[in-house]
């Protein structure tokens, strides 16, 4: 784990995630209108919202999945909005997308051997060590898609982490999870945060945003409604008022 | 203990042993048959595909050797469907062009050169080129599943197309006519080598030229398969967009096999040509281009073998069944591909296989 | 020829084929459309329409009603065939190519078994129409026009119907259809009979035009699948939009230079639109116009 802490003495003050005025548009509809968002190099930010907000389109677009209307997209400094998916993900950004996506007719260590086998030709140790991480050892040779939901949802973080990235995106992660499956996945989260990657939680279940996150930005209609550490956000009023809007 | 990425075998049987670590570069999680019994087995196959020509007559190794031409056409199939879940309904189109390139090179440079080398070069060349270009249009294009289909299928039926209208004198290049509708005709047969040192292939000749191609494509491809760049493949087959996010240029990788496969299935064109000294349009059209993803879909997609047996059972079925003047031929192979995808979807192999192990139990994987 | 003539020729030329694109393929539009199933035996389920037409008009029955005898054979067929097998095959797109290929082998071999390689033909109506140089055979302006009427006829049904409704929402979100309480299940079938029937009309209006032989369908069968995927999703929209493109272009080609040219710059065209529009060009104009 020295490397992570290598990188986080390497990063200067610079933010390691910046967008300027991003836009997106789907036909007549906004989804993203002209966010500003600056992320500094550690720690755990979320990102909350009603439905329909924008959050899942906002990290599309961070990754390249979409291309953005306007605006432009900072990373570490570079500007990546022009850049394939690939090469963000090359550069340090990892994401988990909202539905789970593993490698269902494989095995648990045939998932994480291939975003590993890019990174290390001595991989077979690193697999290990990210399957005790995300609780999956005793499962490795199971076939994933015979693995529960929370499982593979673990696996898939693990997967996105195993390529060691500085920037890594979560598009809630605690989706179809138990209570206890949630709070495990907290742990999880926390200790990659601390191990230096910077990390964007994108969630609906408050008390998992209490759990871990440092700080917090609400979404609106494609805007950055609200944003400040948990405790005030929870006591907005304003906020209160756009979640009970869509109910 | 042999532990590959979790699966297990056997280790009870020294022979077995031994086999098994020599053919364990050519193993992997996703290559089909993966045990000592197997390879046993293969070269059994292999041993008796050597003596076959000693032990038939000269028309059934004609008719064997007409049959093993299409096989590649098949992998060609496999390699970017069943592996990289790339379908292409237009494999025929690089079929086609394989065969013309044969036949015009040959034709114009086999009194100069003496030899074919070049014309068999270049039928694998010409055809992968076109296939990269068409590759770099779609998948830069970002263009995939179905779409990659109709657009396959209709470069080849307008090669079918095109090809058809270049009857008269004035449709030659070189000494080599393109024949039209009708086809070219006088396609040399394969004459290895060049100037003085030249073997021309006889029947058996033939016979094993392709039978030594065959062999070592399919421990080429499986080496490959369970390589690094075979998994991205199967990343990119299961679950495209995901493996991109792990820093793969999936539009990269595509490109890549659908232009080996290409080559692939030029070499099977030109094989095809020089055996029957002749080509023509329909190979390119809508009628072929379906066989092949019959011949794999019934065979199994996902396996090297499903698409080597699945073409020899299936051609020499439609062989004997058109020889013998049945109308019911074609009618039988249409509910025969409704019953596979319907009951076998994964293919006759990879389910007999995957029964196979079921009944002794192994790993998974296998 | 005059000026006159020639835009006549070229007019001709574009209304029959865009009549021709968007009778053929709007059957095949409705079903992949909402189940994103390629019927590869969509020719032949025309076939099936041309032949109960050309049975029916044998027995001395009036042209139009043997068309819509053509349509319900093809819908009664249809919807065996949904039930035995494609329902099996939903959301698998390249499976269902491949079973419908088989399917298209059954029944061609099963015409020709049965009825032998030829069969009698219709006869074309209306005669031909004649402007000083320029004539033409009236029946294939006529088919512009009905095919105008069928993609009205589809508006109708579509946004006119309870069926309607619950189609394009099932065609939008079938998870989110199901949640609402919509009987996806009975949408397909119903969907995939309505395809066939019009697919079986398709085959009775062309009837007069073409051999009555089993393989009728591969003829129709690229040109439908083109059209198709350039129009898009929407159906009507993009069978619309596709058959006029098309047609534009095959029409231009034709008269410009020859009819295989013509058939070479369809296919060009169809490679070239789907590039450059992967969603089809319904998708493309919706975003335009906004609708």
């Amino acid at each position: 784990m020295s490397t992570e802490q290598a990188r986080s003495s390497e990063r200067g003050s610079e933010p390691i995630l910046e967008t300027r005025g991003l836009t997106k548009e789907f036909g007549g509809l906004t989804a993203v209108d002209s966010v500003d968002y600056e992320l500094q190099s550690t720690g755990i930010r979320c990102i909350i919202g009603p439905n329909g907000a924008g959050k899942s389109t906002f990290f599309k677009l961070l990754t390249g999945r979409l291309k953005a209307d306007d605006g432009t997209i900072l990373y570490d400094g570079t500007d990546i909005t022009e850049m394939e998916p690939h090469e963000r993900v090359r550069a340090g950004i990892s994401i988990k997308y909202q539905d789970v996506t593993v490698y269902p007719d494989l095995t648990a260590r045939e998932n994480l051997r291939i975003p590993i086998q890019r990174m290390t030709d001595e991989y077979d140790d690193e697999i290990t060590e990210i399957l005790k991480q995300v609780q999956l050892h005793g499962e490795e040779r199971t076939r994933v898609g015979d693995l529960s939901h929370g499982q593979q949802q673990w696996l898939e973080i693990g997967m996105a982490t195993a390529i060691s990235p500085d920037l890594l995106l979560l598009d809630e992660p605690t989706a179809g999870m138990t209570v206890d499956e949630t709070k495990q996945t907290g742990e999880l989260i926390q200790s990659l945060a601390d191990d230096g990657t910077a990390v964007i939680v994108v969630e609906h279940d408050i008390n998992f945003v209490r759990q871990i996150a440092e700080t917090v930005t609400v979404l609106h209609n494609g805007s950055i409604f609200a944003e400040g550490p948990v405790e005030e956000i929870e006591e907005n009023e304003d906020v209160q008022r756009i979640y009970l809007g869509e109910d | 203990m042999s532990e590959k990425d979790g699966t297990i075998r056997d280790r009870i049987d020294p022979l077995g042993d031994r086999l098994g670590a020599a053919f364990s570069t050519f193993e992997g999680p996703h290559t089909f048959g993966n045990s000592p019994q197997f390879w046993s087995a293969f070269l059994l196959v292999i041993a008796f595909a050597a003596i076959y020509p000693l032990v038939t007559n000269s028309y059934a190794l004609l008719q064997t050797t007409g049959l093993l031409v299409w096989v590649f056409l098949s992998l060609s199939l496999t390699l970017i469907w069943g592996y990289a879940g790339i379908f292409s309904f237009g494999q025929t189109a690089f079929f086609g062009l394989g065969g013309y390139t044969f036949g015009v090179v040959g034709i114009n440079l086999v009194d100069i050169t003496g030899a074919t080398t070049v014309a068999l070069i270049a039928a694998v060349v010409v055809p992968a080129l076109f296939a990269a270009l068409l590759g770099y249009f779609m998948f830069y294009g970002r263009i995939s599943g179905v779409y990659v289909a109709i657009i396959t299928l209709a470069v080849t039926l307008i090669l079918a197309l095109l090809f058809s209208r270049t009857a008269g004198s004035e449709f030659a290049i070189g000494d080599a006519q393109l024949g039209g509708y009708n086809g070219m005709t006088g396609i040399p047969s394969i004459q290895l080598g060049g100037g003085p040192l030249v073997v021309e292939l006889g029947p058996s000749g033939m016979y094993y030229f392709i039978l030594v191609l065959l062999v070592g494509g399919y421990l080429l491809a499986r080496y490959v398969l369970q390589s690094d760049y075979g998994y991205i493949m199967i990343g990119i087959r299961e679950a495209q967009e995901r493996t991109e996010m792990f820093g793969y240029d999936i539009r990269r990788v595509k490109l890549q096999v659908f232009t080996v496969a290409g080559g692939i299935a030029g070499l099977s064109g030109a094989l095809y040509a020089s055996v029957g000294g002749f080509i023509s349009p329909p190979v390119m059209g809508l009628a072929f281009a379906a066989l092949p993803v019959i011949w794999v879909t019934v065979g199994g997609r996902e396996a090297l073998l499903g698409a080597i047996l699945g073409t020899l059972g299936l051609r020499a079925l439609e062989n004997d069944l058109a020889a013998s003047g049945s109308e019911f031929a074609t009618l039988f192979l249409g509910g025969l591909l409704m019953i596979a995808v319907l009951v076998i979807p994964d293919g006759v192999i990879p389910t007999a296989l995957r029964l196979w192990n079921k009944y002794t139990e192994r790993g998974v994987g296998e | 020829m005059s000026l006159l003539s020639s835009t006549l020729d070229l007019l001709t030329v574009i209304i029959s084929g865009f009549g021709s694109l968007v009778i053929v393929s709007l059957g095949l539009a409705i079903i992949f459309g909402m189940m994103e199933i390629i019927n590869l035996a969509h020719g032949e389920f025309m076939m099936v329409g041309a032949y109960a037409t050309a049975i029916a008009y044998t027995e001395g029955i009036p042209l139009i009603v043997c068309v819509l005898l053509g349509g319900v054979a093809a819908g009664v067929m249809g919807l065996v065939v949904e039930r035995l097998v494609l329902q099996h095959l939903y959301e698998r797109p390249v499976d269902s190519m491949v079973a419908t290929w088989g399917l298209s082998l059954v029944l061609i071999q099963s015409v020709l078994i049965v009825f032998g390689p030829n069969f009698a033909g219709v006869d074309t109506p209306f005669g031909t129409v004649s402007y000083g140089a320029y004539s033409a055979s009236a029946y294939q302006l006529v088919l512009g026009g009905v095919a105008v009427a069928m993609l009205g006829v589809l508006y109708l049904i579509f946004h006119y119907t309870e069926y309607g409704l619950h189609a394009r929402a099932t065609m939008q979100d079938a998870e989110s259809a199901r949640s609402l309480g919509i009987d996806t299940s009975r949408v397909y079938m119903v969907t995939f009979f309505i395809g066939s029937v019009v697919t079986g009309i398709a085959g009775g209006l062309f009837a007069p035009v073409i051999s009555i032989v089993p393989t009728l369908g591969s003829s129709f069968i690229i040109e439908a699948f083109v059209t198709v995927i350039v129009g898009g999703a929407s159906v009507l929209l993009g069978v619309a939009s596709g058959g006029l493109s098309l047609s534009v272009i095959n029409g231009v080609a034709a008269q410009g230079v020859g009819a295989l040219a013509g058939r070479v710059a369809l296919l060009l065209t169809a490679i070239l639109i789907i590039r450059i529009y992967p969603d089809g060009l319904s998708d493309y104009l919706e975003g335009r116009l906004g609708w």
